[in-house]
């Protein structure tokens, strides 16, 4: 056949056929086509044209007007039915809206954490085109991944690989004195860094040149915050501030506040420079930077990576393997899995889990109570409804349910944002609907829990079909009871989640009490230190004698303080870095194969008794014996990785010291409950190489700990005015080590405790339904003799072995994952059948209270009343 | 007998003159004729579909032009019932019809 010359526009031909019933399209789009030939051979082709689009214009906005139109008109009666059903049955909206409001509460507050943690680092200009080398280092005890870079690394890269636009280093510090005349304070938000920290990241200037500001050694930059802090309302500007007592610098610019979502966090930048000129070190081999990369804009970062692997290579380095990593997943991800990742997506699945459990409630009340809305439902379907009209109304009600659940939701995020950011360790904001990712998810929020409750309520009381309803062999008993078992089946559900929250819960406290009583090897209690001269890294050395040696006049001051039991020093901070060696380790007898990693610090001979070791073979090093200065003590994990037999008199050598081991001490622990007690070498103070970080610990008795603490900085001023005095307890360092479990075991509580209590609404709700139903048996079987106790046992018995079900399941569940959790820890306590027992039990008595209050009250109802009206 | 209405009716006569060439175009182009008014394709199409579904009216598929870009007409034919419909208001036309004088100019 030929071609027709005069075919209508090829997309209009497809949307009319889009809008035509499908039986008919083919013909009657022909049609369509036969009149445009005719309009286009008798008046023109552009008049057909016009004429054509204008049929399928009008019938679309027809398609729309009505469409929309009859559905508004529809939803309104849904809402208005809903509304109504909602007044008449006020408990049951209670629970379920109750339960829906802290579901969503649960999953707005997480949203608003996971809004503040995508957001870290977007707020540099440049954040697509921003990288941070990461540095792969296989390096004796050193071998992990982490972002110390070397010196030359930047400058080299920005050399060789073309798309590397601008680098910048950066240089931390732990812990600087800063002083400006009278005020001083230990600062540990000082770094340096190359003058380009300002030109590629986003921090603004209120006073001073961003591009010459960092550009003499000498010079420093400083924030705001740091500004008010020392110079007050003083222009800062060419003021100088003072480090550890000697080293001085210019003001020459002021930022604005750093935003609590960067990853870099500073109050001063000096110049690297001066670092360098310091005696920072600049080779190869000194981790100690952090490099950022600007790469030019759409690059791809892994073509860069593969040219930074092959240059590496070329150049001979081994033990290092750099790449990039872009900025703003660095905050996500993190180095060693510690990123911001991992506890979101566990408490977002918990808040999802809190979430469900009330979307159950909702479905199980709405079909076991389905059969009062059956004569609506008839009634409809009679008139014209179908299937799908139903299906729509039922979900309308549901996202309805779930809009109200919103709005109180939103006021329950509002009165728990506080505790919420005290968990958490955020300073989170209600700013809902400015920002249009939060305000989408809300929406998403809504809708799934509308759906997901409401879509099975929806699609079953749809399936009724209206003349069994009308002529009323589908009785409300009926219905309610061809959906029990698939009820049962759910909240058994809610039960399982219910009670693996609870036995998580009670191991992780378990394992928390664990770890507070366990005996560490030594008294942890009473025993402050603080630190001689504050932590620098390696090149701030330079003041370390002066201060160390006025450790003995320290030490004979505090002696003379009846409250202060023992003073000693260590070059280590327990529970904090320890120093570690593995090359320069030999012993009789050792296989010069075998290597092996040992922490290692000195200490002074009092630190077996501030400390409260025990030996477990020979003596402490002490000043009696004057070759101890060159003599070790083992623990005894260090004994065991020597092999040796009879250790005491053996030759040791740790680095430049070669002695003999004086004794073993029994193991204690160093390091958090995670690891393994790791091999430990003790030798003597004072050690030229560690003298820089230097602690002193004093033990002081349990009375008057105020008044010993002011008599210490007391004599501490006397004796060092030149730094200010700063104590920690040690018990508080060693607790923080386990900040982030202590947040677990928080939130697991929270969780559960909701989780708990949104269940028990549920089975309120339907205890109570099943009772109304069956008033009249109940009324029956009290005439004919039954006790209260036996009304009771009928109406709780389904429930309680429902909950014995959901125990069964939900102990295996549990098990699995406390025991992956508790693998975490080298130490740990067992996961004893009691947890399991008590938890189950918890979880029984609860529901057993809930059931029973509602069954009770049914059961002590006068039959009278019940039945007077049959 | 089902009511229908006089759209309905005049469309059932269309396709009972036109015979074999009764197809959605060729029924409009009949009745705007008679009309005396431009009938757009929707309203005769809408129409005709409801005749169909109550079965007034049967379709088959017939030739097809280049015109049409090669596609089929649909061709009517009044059924059976329809055919009744069509009895019963012609007879009740009449009958309404009879006592009724010649319209005379006025």
């Amino acid at each position: 056949m030929e071609q027709n010359k005069d075919a209508p526009p090829k997309l209009g031909e497809k949307l009319l056929k889009f809008f035509l019933p499908k039986g008919e399209s083919e013909s009657v789009a022909g049609d369509y086509e036969e009149l445009y030939t005719e309009i286009s051979q008798t008046r023109g082709k552009s008049r057909a044209y016009v004429w054509y689009w204008g049929q399928i214009i009008k019938s679309i906005w027809t398609g729309i007007t009505v469409y929309v139109w009859w559905s508004f008109t529809m939803l309104k009666s849904y809402l208005k039915v809903a509304l109504r059903n909602l007044k008449r049955h006020k408990i049951y909206a209670l629970i379920n809206i109750s339960g829906l409001a802290i579901g969503m509460a649960c999953c707005v507050l997480i949203l608003l954490w996971i809004n503040d943690e995508i957001r870290y680092d977007r707020f540099h200009k440049q954040n697509k085109n921003l990288y941070r080398v990461l540095n792969d280092l296989n390096y004796g005890p050193y071998a992990q991944l982490t972002d110390g870079t070397a010196y030359p690394l930047g400058p080299a890269i920005k050399e060789e690989i073309p798309e590397v636009e601008e680098i910048v280093r950066l240089l931390p510090t732990r812990k600087i004195l800063v002083a400006y005349g009278e005020k001083r304070f230990y600062e540990e938000n000082f770094i340096f860094a190359d003058p380009s920290l300002f030109t590629i990241f986003t921090f603004p200037f209120i006073q001073g040149d961003p591009q010459t500001a960092l550009s003499s050694p000498s010079s420093i930059v400083i924030t705001q915050d740091m500004a008010l802090k020392y110079f007050g309302s003083k222009d800062p500007i060419g003021k100088t501030l003072q480090t550890q007592n000697q080293n001085d610098y210019i003001v020459t610019g002021v930022l604005d506040s750093i935003p609590k979502n960067s990853r870099l966090q500073f109050g001063f930048v000096g110049s690297i420079e001066r670092a360098v000129a310091m005696g920072a070190r600049t080779h190869w081999s000194g981790w100690l930077y952090d490099t950022y990369v600007l790469l030019q804009p759409n690059t791809s970062f892994e073509e860069v990576n593969a040219k930074l692997e092959a240059w590496i290579e070329t150049k001979g380095i081994e033990e290092s393997r750099y790449y990039l990593q872009p900025l703003v997943d660095a905050h996500m991800y993190g180095l060693q899995g510690e990123g911001a990742i991992r506890p979101l997506s566990l408490f977002s699945t918990l808040a999802l889990l809190i979430l469900m459990i009330a979307c159950i409630n909702y479905m199980n009340l709405a079909t076991a109570r389905g059969g009062t809305r059956a004569k609506e439902i008839g009634l409809r379907k009679v008139v014209g409804a179908k299937k799908n009209n139903i299906l729509r109304q039922f979900l309308s009600e549901s996202v309805l349910f779930a809009l109200f659940a919103l709005l109180v939701s939103i006021i329950l995020v509002a009165l728990f944002l506080p505790v919420f950011n005290q968990i958490s360790g955020k300073e989170l904001g209600m700013n809902l609907v400015q920002n249009k990712f939060l305000f989408l998810a809300i929406l998403g929020i809504i809708l799934l829990t509308g759906i997901l409750a409401g879509s099975y309520p929806a699609f079953f009381l749809s399936s009724f079909q209206p003349d069994r309803i009308l002529k009323g062999t589908l009785t409300t008993k009926k219905i309610g009871m061809s959906t029990a078992s698939i009820r049962k089946g759910l909240v058994v559900c809610q039960f399982i989640l219910t009670i693996v929250l609870l036995i998580s819960t009670t191991t992780v406290y378990r394992q928390m009490s664990f770890i507070k009583n366990r005996g560490l090897g030594f008294e942890k209690n009473h025993l402050i230190y603080t630190q001689l001269r504050s932590e620098g890294n390696l090149w701030e050395r330079y003041d370390a004698k002066k201060t160390w040696t006025k450790y003995d006049t320290l030490k004979n001051e505090l002696s003379q303080n009846p409250n202060v039991l023992d003073v000693s020093s260590a070059t280590c901070l327990p529970f904090g870095s320890m120093g570690k060696e593995f090359g320069q380790l030999d012993w009789d007898g050792k296989d010069p194969e075998y290597q092996v990693t040992m922490n290692h610090m000195a200490v002074d001979p009092n630190f077996i008794k501030t400390f409260q070791l025990k030996m477990i073979e020979g003596r402490f090093l002490s000043e009696e014996f004057p070759s101890d200065s060159q003599n070790f003590v083992l623990n005894d994990a260090a004994i065991k990785a020597t092999g040796l037999e009879s250790p005491v008199g053996k030759r040791f050598r740790l680095l430049d010291k070669t002695g003999i081991i004086a004794g073993v001490i029994k193991d204690f622990h160093f390091a958090p409950l995670h690891e393994e007690i790791e091999p430990l070498v003790f030798h003597m103070m004072p050690y030229q190489y560690w003298m820089y970080r230097n602690y002193v610990f004093v033990r002081i008795s349990a009375d008057n700990i105020s008044r010993t603490i002011a008599s210490i900085e007391n004599m501490w001023d006397k004796a060092i005015p030149e730094y200010p005095f700063e104590f920690h307890f040690l018990d508080d360092t060693i607790d923080a080590r386990y900040r982030k479990e202590q947040r677990l075991e928080t939130i697991l509580r929270i969780f559960t405790f909701l989780a708990i209590s949104i269940s028990c609404f549920g089975l309120f709700g339907l205890i109570a339904f099943t009772a109304e139903q069956r008033t009249k048996e109940i009324g029956i079987r009290k005439v004919l003799g039954a006790s209260v106790g036996n009304v009771v046992r009928l109406l709780s018995k389904e429930f309680i072995i429902l909950v014995i079900l959901a125990n069964i399941i939900a102990w295996p569940v549990a098990y699995f994952w406390m025991a992956k959790w508790l693998k975490n820890f080298a130490y740990r306590t067992e996961i004893g059948l009691g947890t399991f027992l008590f938890s189950g039990f918890a979880a029984l008595v609860i529901a057993i209270l809930t059931v029973c209050f509602q069954s009770i009250k049914a059961a002590l109802a006068n039959p009278v009343d019940s039945l007077r009206y049959e | 007998m089902k009511t229908i209405s006089r759209r309905e009716e005049q469309i059932l006569i269309a396709i009972w003159n036109l015979k074999e060439s009764a197809y959605l175009l060729a029924i409009k182009n009949h009745l705007s004729k008679i009309m005396e008014t431009d009938w757009s394709v929707g309203a005769i199409h809408k129409p005709l579909m409801k005749l169909e579904k109550e079965g007034l009216v049967e379709s088959y598929l017939g030739e097809a032009t280049a015109k049409r870009g090669g596609r089929s007409k649909k061709i009517y034919q009044v059924s059976k019932l329809g055919l009744d419909a069509l009895k019963t208001i012609k007879k009740e036309h009449d009958v309404l019809w009879a006592k009724f004088p010649a319209i005379k100019k006025v």
